[in-house]
């Protein structure tokens, strides 16, 4: 039988997956979709605990999340195409004209 | 749970007059971008100022229209649970203006060289517009989704503005480590309110403050581990350390207009979130956050001061300062959360943290505002060495420029003083008489990278002795900016006054 906590466990393996990747992967299109992984996770654990509850509130907020989450990684593909233009890597190792 | 009743919500609507201004005037400049000849516009600077002025007009109208200017008025959107999720009062009408004096100061600097980056388009200047949009939000929204979204909007704009030169790879490399880390944080942050909202079963602060009232056993464990990612993706937001190696790329990268955004309103943006949360949900556990906040303010004042030793461009510099001084002003949160109930300890904070970030958002803005000016033929000018012999090129900029590394170093007699009287004051309010002194070491340490811009300024010899011509627009956002820093240096009664609304929260 499957409850909230269930849900909550695996979101927080989510989120964990996704810290992770964002912190130690060196391609930015993997850290993106890290990226992507950590709003989802908050996401499950908005509706897990909108079931756990009950309250309503935690979906209506898991639906502005994939509307931002969709305008995020558009701005962030924007700026890695222009970065990608330039320099024809997207090795984030690569990039380190600036130090200090 | 409250039908939907459209005269509620037109009547509300009006209490969103500034918000809805800019968002139809960034609109309109992008569709102008696409349509309007280059030509006409060169009028997009000044026409984006007047609408600024128009927003601050409507702002500081909504602080008198209530209760004949002494209470701040309030407007409320109810959620729907019943609780206001975006309020109009004194404390967001403070953090407005300021947020509006910032994008105002960013307006005019990129009015200076049309020909080389474009930062005088329609979209640089749409970009500000709606980034201000999302600050006002963070502002006033009490409901987290409306300040979610505040923060996305403030964040996204101010992504694109860093990476704005395409050409140009460190605008590139800067705007690549600003959004996956602002991303990051955003992501942080989210899963923290979903923690909370587990813990307390509301989003929105009044409700989660109702709850925490209620009980404190429950899921204890929920909501610490919620406040604490919280506080982690804000933190990022302000750039207090150890979240805050994005700033000095970010800052280098960007052009000096955008790098001037980052630094006072975006910062004050984050600041305003950071306050509206902490104080309004979670205001009654102040002795519980306080200690995490009192490290993140004890690191920042010291790494950032200490990192920018070593700087020589003057951009990067100012970066690492404005680390440091993310540091200084999370003193005045610190005695919010720590005053315990005592109302004088509680708005001699809030005060604080306002009146400082308008002096530091006039001094900061003010110093790029000459490293805009020693830009020139698409060759940055923000090495230390392009300083050299300045006083010789243009004498009253560089006083201006002197006036405003005093008032960032807290020197008396010029604005930052003041501010950092009120803040190590707020600071030993509460018996953190170490912290104050930690913070007053760091402004000694501060002054000697301060001092060597002034060295290079007044006592270096520059190759050329050609006098410089300052365009209109930078020549008046450096006359203004230097103009606030000195009055409110020896006459600050008047801005004093004006930050004190800013103790006035809804509901706290």
């Amino acid at each position: 039988m499957l409850t909230p906590t269930h849900v909550m466990i695996f979101s927080l393996v989510l989120f964990g997956v996704g810290v992770f990747g964002v912190l130690t992967r060196r391609n930015i299109i993997i850290v993106l979709m890290s990226l992507e992984l950590i709003l989802n996770a908050a996401n499950l654990n908005f509706v897990a605990f909108s079931w756990a509850h009950p309250s309503i509130h935690g979906q209506v907020f898991a639906l502005f999340v994939i509307c931002v989450a969709a305008g995020e990684v558009a701005v962030g593909l924007a700026i890695l195409i222009t970065l990608f233009r330039n320099r024809n890597s997207v090795n984030i190792d690569e990039f380190h004209l600036m130090k200090g | 749970m409250a039908g939907f009743d459209p005269a509620v919500f037109i009547e509300n609507l009006a209490w969103m007059k500034p918000e809805l201004l800019l968002a139809g005037f960034g609109l309109l400049l992008l569709l102008a971008s696409a349509t309007v000849p280059v030509a006409i516009r060169q009028v997009g600077g000044w026409l984006t100022l007047a609408v600024l002025a128009v927003a601050a007009f409507l702002v500081t109208a909504q602080l008198s229209a209530g209760s004949g200017g002494t209470v701040a008025s309030t407007g409320a959107f109810p959620d729907i649970a019943g609780n206001p999720a975006f309020v109009v009062d004194g404390f967001a009408v403070v953090f407005k203006l300021i947020f509006l004096l910032g994008a105002a100061f960013t307006v005019l600097m990129s009015m200076k060289y049309p020909d080389t980056d474009g930062e005088d388009s329609a979209e640089f200047l749409a970009l500000v517009v709606f980034s201000v949009f999302g600050m006002m939000f963070l502002a006033s929204g009490t409901g987290l989704i409306t300040i979610y979204i505040g923060l996305e909007t403030m964040a996204l704009a101010g992504y694109l503005l860093v990476g704005f030169r395409v050409q140009e790879k460190r605008a590139n490399e800067g705007a690549v480590k600003y959004f996956v880390l602002g991303a990051l944080a955003s992501g942080i942050l989210l899963y923290g309110i979903s923690l909370v909202y587990g813990a307390t079963g509301s989003i929105n602060l009044y409700g989660i403050a109702a709850s925490l009232a209620g009980d404190d056993s429950g899921a204890a464990g929920f909501l610490g581990l919620g406040v604490v990612l919280m506080l982690v993706g804000i933190g990022f937001k302000v750039a207090a350390v150890p979240f805050h190696m994005w700033a000095p790329d970010a800052y280098e990268g960007a052009t000096t207009p955008a790098t001037s955004f980052l630094a006072t309103a975006a910062k004050a943006g984050a600041f305003a979130m950071l306050l509206r949360v902490f104080v309004t949900a979670f205001g009654d556990r102040g002795a519980d956050w306080a200690p995490l906040m009192i490290l993140l303010a004890a690191a920042s004042m010291t790494v950032g001061n200490i990192a920018a030793l070593r700087q020589d461009n003057v951009k990067r510099m100012l970066a690492f300062s404005s680390v440091g001084h993310a540091g200084y002003v999370l003193m005045g949160l610190i005695a919010v959360g720590l005053s315990g109930g005592d109302a004088a300890i509680r708005a001699r904070g809030l005060l604080s943290v306002a009146l400082y970030l308008f002096i530091y958002t006039f001094a900061t803005a003010g110093a790029f505002a000459l490293v805009a000016l020693l830009r020139k033929n698409g060759q940055p000018g923000e090495m230390l060495d392009d300083f050299n012999g300045l006083v010789k090129r243009h004498p009253v900029a560089s006083v201006c420029m002197l006036l405003f590394l005093l008032s960032l170093a807290g020197i008396p007699c010029t604005a930052g003083f003041i501010g950092k009287w009120w803040l190590f004051g707020a600071a030993i309010k509460v018996n953190l008489v170490w912290l104050a002194v930690v913070a007053v070491l760091n402004s000694v340490v501060s002054l000697y990278y301060y001092a060597r811009v002034m060295v290079a300024i007044f006592i270096r010899d520059g190759d050329g002795e050609s006098k410089i011509q300052v365009p209109l627009p930078l020549s008046a956002a450096i006359g203004a900016a230097g103009l606030f820093t000195l009055v409110i240096g020896v006459y600050p009664q008047p801005f004093i006054r004006l930050a004190r609304y800013a103790v006035l929260m809804m509901g706290a």
